[in-house]
């Protein structure tokens, strides 16, 4: 037993004799990881804090959701940051403060608010609640190229800022008509009471020209191109767009048979955002008609036709009805004006589409308000039978339907006044449908039904209404 | 004899142990930044005035684990920190160590103010949230960019959020009494938003989070107690149609009075007084 203790004894005094005689670990960094992450910090602050004419900044909040914006930003030693942006009219340049810190990696942190934190302004637009669900935080990325790259800690995958060189020789000066001009080539993507509701992506390569639906958000500077093929494939992208000195850039770009396009530069002479690669060109324009019309817009208009098509001002505001249609209601009200009636407006737009007969099953009833005492006026009048062709929708104009009801008994008299909406709706060209899902506005949320009309032979003129039974 | 063994032993063990790890560096300088961060003459200012006095740290520079990082918020604007930080130490901090003894604010305190810039959306609900208080030691408060510091009804929003955090944290130091969580229980519920202010007085609460629980309830009533002159929170509870409403207030108010008197020695009618007086002196 003696023994046994002995042996134990000898074992535990050598293992403690022995058990750190081999120290020689291998170090793989010269410096602990506190050192490395200070010099990172400084390494990123030096580079900022450099540049006595700071940075350009493109932003992407989230861009499967939003656009992005362009900052001119100078880094100070004092820990303040001068910023301007075009994220909207108020471009003046406002300090702040900012700081490069360790958080889950090295953070540029704008540590008090300005131009950036429009985005994260949760009162502002184009959501109430999210607005542009940006950040005050950015992770490192990298620094390649004279480009300095961060990331949205919330929206990682969806969000980049990149910095590079602002190639200014005045900061102060010239930061700010940079981003005025950015501010204002936004407008040329933007609805006008006269442009076309059809924007159109076009790509073109050997294989030919594809045209896309651009369906571009002006609030969001979001675009969601769609083409669906003849065996019913659908072909989409989504992307956001940002305004440069002269283009446009979109994130994430787009890869189309091969070719990958990002970068567009705006032609003014043809108000086409063009890019170039390698011999194939993709363009961004307004056309005269949409590039297609879907199968099943067309199958739902025919389905929902009989019951009823409704645009009523009251119900919100959504921007699928374009300012031209807004415009010819004005027009409307003009009329009513000119001929001496007062001040009326146009307070209901109904449209029930008959396929079936000529025997004024389709007909356009229009609601007109006279502001004086609020009274309400209605007249009525018949369309040929609706008829579908080339996935379009052609409605015959006949005449008003006058009778001694309340409803009808001053559709003549209103005939002329209200002509802009009855020839609308009487497009030659026809009219191209589409289905939005459910109803919504600005003021309103319903389950019912909700499309558009446009009008082919003015493509300015778009409404967007309900379907009710 | 044992006795030398043992102690060779020991010396064995002792003798093992330092030679065992004599190639060990020594402890070296800290590799840890500790130089102090820049100042600005807000963050001077801050100091003095908060964190040396109350051991009140004035967070306005931007940590995004300060606040929920899901919700889309931002820091303040630095022009506005000053005002908010003045009502704060003018109208919450000074009346309480003039009633209370010039410690009371440095004894019992929130130790960290976060001040956020926006609006704080509540999701799925039509609520926002004004400010919120963290294991008594952390308030925060919202859309600090939207008061108007020239108005006295804008800077009584963030002084009603403090009187209420502050009370919950008084609570957490001396318990309110369960009796009065049972003055009138019958309406309180979870869905209190969609009851408005004249509601909630009708049913004996005197806002209509206060009708949410009792512990909302009583610091609800401090909260307008003490952002209110004692002339507009009578008329305001004279305004009250239901006589048992009415009563129901009263019988709250005079436990909150006897729990300030007697947990604090704190006459909450001459807090109120103070109050007010700083109040309108900020806005004049």
């Amino acid at each position: 037993m003696k023994t046994i203790k002995k042996l134990l004894l000898l074992t535990i005094v050598l293992s403690f004799t022995v058990s750190c005689s081999e120290d020689d670990t291998e170090n793989l960094f010269s410096q602990a990881p506190a050192e490395r992450i200070e010099a990172r910090n400084n390494m990123l602050l030096e580079t900022l804090t450099a540049a006595p004419n700071g940075f350009k900044a493109l932003y992407f909040s989230k861009n499967n959701e939003f656009g992005g914006f362009t900052f001119y930003m100078r880094f100070n030693a004092d820990g303040t940051v001068d910023m301007t942006s075009d994220v909207d009219a108020e471009t003046a340049i406002a300090t702040s403060t900012y700081d490069v810190r360790f958080g889950t990696t090295n953070e540029l942190v704008f540590t008090t608010r300005n131009h950036i934190q429009k985005l994260s302004d949760a009162f502002a637009f184009p959501d109430t609640r999210t607005g542009f669900k940006g950040n005050s935080v950015f992770q490192f990325f990298s620094n390649e190229n004279d480009s300095i790259t961060f990331r949205d800690v919330r929206n990682r995958n969806t969000a980049s800022l990149v910095l590079t060189p602002s190639n200014l020789s005045n900061f102060a000066e010239e930061s700010v008509s940079r981003v005025e001009r950015t501010l204002v080539s936004q407008t040329n993507l933007a609805p006008t009471e006269t442009r076309s509701v059809f924007q159109i992506l076009r790509i073109e390569n050997a294989s030919g020209v594809t045209n896309f639906n651009l369906n571009y958000n002006a609030e969001r500077l979001f675009a969601n191109p769609l083409l669906e093929l003849d065996n019913g494939e659908v072909i989409e992208y989504n992307f956001g767009v940002l305004f440069t000195e002269n283009g446009i850039n979109i994130s994430p770009a787009i890869e189309f048979e091969g070719e990958i396009y990002e970068n567009f530069i705006f032609n003014a002479n043809s108000g086409q955002y063009v890019s170039t690669v390698n011999g194939t060109t993709a363009s961004i324009f307004f056309g005269d008609e949409p590039a297609s019309i879907n199968r099943l817009d067309v199958e739902e208009v025919v389905n929902l036709g009989p019951n009823g098509f409704l645009y009523r001002p009251s119900l919100g505001e959504n921007q699928l009805t374009s300012l031209g249609f807004d415009a010819l209601l004005d027009g409307v009200s003009l009329n009513f004006e000119d001929a001496g009636l007062g001040a009326w407006n146009v307070t209901d737009v109904q449209l029930i589409i008959d396929y079936e007969s000529n025997n004024c099953g389709t007909t356009l009833l229009i609601e007109v308000t006279r502001e004086e005492d609020n009274s309400s006026f209605f007249g009525i009048f018949c369309f040929e039978r609706g008829a579908i062709a080339e996935r379009k929708l052609f409605l015959n104009y006949i005449e008003p339907i006058q009778g001694q009801d309340v409803l009808t008994e001053n559709s003549e008299f209103f005939e002329d006044l209200v002509m802009p909406i009855i020839d609308f709706f009487n497009s030659a060209s026809g009219l191209a449908y589409t289905s939005e899902g459910s109803f919504a506005s600005s003021l309103a949320q319903f389950s019912n039904s909700s499309g558009t009309f446009a009008s082919l032979d003015n493509p300015a003129l778009r409404v967007y209404g309900l379907w009710f039974l | 004899m044992k006795h030398y063994i043992n102690t060779i032993k020991a010396l064995f063990l002792i003798l093992a142990v330092v030679m065992s790890c004599e190639d060990s560096n020594n402890v070296g300088e800290s590799q840890i930044n500790t130089d102090p961060p820049l100042l600005n003459d807000l963050d001077i200012w801050l100091r003095s005035n908060f964190v040396a006095p109350y051991n009140i740290d004035i967070q306005y520079k931007w940590d995004i684990n300060e606040t929920d990082v899901e919700r889309f918020l931002h820091p303040a604007f630095q022009s506005n920190v000053r005002p908010v930080a003045d009502v704060l130490l003018k109208a919450w901090i000074e009346p309480y160590n003039a009633v209370g003894g010039e410690n009371f604010i440095a004894k019992i305190a929130p130790r960290q103010f976060t001040i956020s810039g926006g609006f704080n959306f509540n999701p799925n609900s039509p609520t926002i949230t004004l400010g919120v208080a963290e294991a008594g030691v952390k308030i925060t408060l919202f859309n600090v960019d939207f008061l108007d510091f020239s108005d006295i009804n804008s800077i009584k929003e963030p002084l009603k959020t403090v009187q209420h955090e502050y009370a919950h944290i008084l609570n957490q130091n001396s318990p309110i009494d369960p009796a009065y969580g049972q003055i009138n229980p019958r309406d309180y519920d979870s869905n209190w938003f969609n009851r408005n202010d004249d509601d909630a007085r009708e049913l004996g609460y005197i806002t209509a989070y206060a009708s949410s629980q009792s512990s909302e309830d009583f610091v609800e009533m401090v909260s307008e107690m003490l952002t209110n002159s004692k002339a507009d929170f009578d008329a305001m509870v004279d305004g009250i149609e239901s006589a048992v409403a009415r009563d129901f207030i009263r019988r709250k108010e005079a436990m909150v009075v006897n729990y300030y008197q007697n947990e604090f020695g704190i006459d909450i009618y001459k807090l109120q007084e103070l109050m007010e007086q700083a109040t309108q002196e900020l806005v004049n």
